[in-house]
């Protein structure tokens, strides 16, 4: 049984067993501290990668392709077509999948947290928070999940079968493990040096009554927003609770018209990056 | 296009049966029309704006893209029939029911009520 105090050792030791995250996410979400980071510092940790290469290059030749010009072969010429936003996206879903790729359940676990991050990113439009951290936390929000199977697979599972009963898998998870994978996960985040506000949003995410920050209230609600609407989806996704703190402070009605629109575009954003 | 007698108001089945289509802008195709109007910032400064009724070329394609603007509404040419709207909407709501259970709380029903007056994308 882990705890509070044991944890960040457990984790370290844990750390160096789990796929190794990308350095190049890592040194991205650094960056983002830094708004005026380099395009050139940002396509050169790109163009290291072949994943996120060829994810960049697909989307620049798309471009291309409209105009009948030939394909481009260097990432970092492509990069600057599509724009540093898109390339951070790219970096940080490419990032993630291949963290959790040949881990069990990593699929769904990588597809519900694309829908996390597109919902926050969404959302984020809507309520004025910044965009690349709403879309980067929510595809980290769940990072603790991973360390849970890695801990015991079995165990895991048998938590996440019991809480589709009561909507409450963190109570399942510390029953069985003595913490559950909003704490590990954001011990994980500290590990990695994540910024403290996404450490915080990972760590409260599944709280009803906290709200400790714009960041970890847009993933909170995002969570619920992909779960009601489906995505993925699956006989589990339920809503049963929404933190009514984190959409005052997000300043978010459900009633608004142009929440319509907001639905609709998570859907069709959804549907596509997980066609393609 | 498809719309019901002039001078009636829309129903709200007939409202969301009809509503634009959002498309990511990588599947955006020349010649489909702008339903809402399409604004790119960067820095809090608007960088480029296209009208709700253009309609998209192959250059605009290339413009949304390195502007970052990762979805846009267009004008649904070709809605699902009354009937079909009407069976995908019971299919819709079932499924929010399992979702959101037989008795949500107020806070999950605000959210439920306006899935449910969204209805299922049409198409």
């Amino acid at each position: 049984m882990l705890n509070t105090a044991t944890l960040p050792s457990a984790v370290a030791r844990l750390a160096k067993s789990l796929p190794s995250f990308p350095a190049i996410v890592i040194q991205l979400l650094d960056m983002l501290r830094d708004e005026s980071a380099s395009f050139e510092v940002l396509t050169h940790l790109a163009r290291n990668d072949p994943v996120i290469s060829a994810n960049i290059l697909a989307q620049a030749n798309h471009i291309r392709r409209i105009h009948s010009q030939s394909d481009l072969c260097d990432a970092a010429v492509a990069a600057s077509i599509i724009g540093i936003n898109r390339v951070r996206r790219i970096v940080v879903a490419a990032g993630m999948n291949h963290f959790v790729s040949n881990v069990p359940g990593g699929a769904f676990l990588f597809h519900h947290s694309l829908a996390v991050a597109i919902a926050a990113q969404e959302l984020s439009v809507f309520s004025g928070q910044s965009q690349d951290l709403s879309y980067i936390t929510g595809m980290l929000h769940d990072v603790g999940q991973l360390c849970l199977r890695m801990l015991d697979a079995q165990a895991f599972e048998k938590a996440y079968r019991d809480s589709a009963l009561d909507d409450n898998l963190v109570q399942h998870e510390a029953a069985v493990f003595g913490v559950d994978h909003c704490q590990i996960g954001a011990q994980l985040a500290r590990h990695w040096s994540l910024p403290d506000e996404i450490c915080s949003a990972i760590l409260n995410h599944h709280s009803e009554e906290n709200m400790t920050c714009q960041l970890q209230a847009c993933i909170c609600v995002s969570e619920t927003l992909a779960r009601a609407l489906d995505l993925p989806p699956s006989p589990k996704n339920r809503v049963t609770i929404v933190n009514h703190h984190a959409l005052i402070g997000l300043e978010l009605e459900w009633s608004d018209p142009g929440m319509v629109d907001v639905f609709d575009r998570c859907v069709a954003r959804f549907h596509h990056a997980t066609q393609h | 296009m498809e719309s019901e007698m002039p001078g009636e108001p829309l129903s709200s089945q007939a409202t969301a049966r009809l509503r634009p289509l959002w498309r990511p802008t990588l599947e955006l195709q020349a010649g489909m029309v702008i339903a809402k109007t399409v604004t790119a910032s960067s820095g809090g400064y608007a960088t480029m704006t296209l009208s709700a009724g253009g309609t998209i070329e192959d250059a605009t394609i290339a413009q949304l893209i390195v502007k970052g603007v990762e979805c846009v509404a267009v004008v649904n040419t070709a809605p699902p029939s009354e009937a079909d709207y009407a069976l995908a909407t019971d299919h819709y709501q079932t499924r929010l029911q399992h979702i959101f259970g037989a008795t949500p709380n107020p806070h999950c029903q605000a959210l439920l009520d306006a899935l449910l007056r969204r209805g299922p994308v049409p198409c």
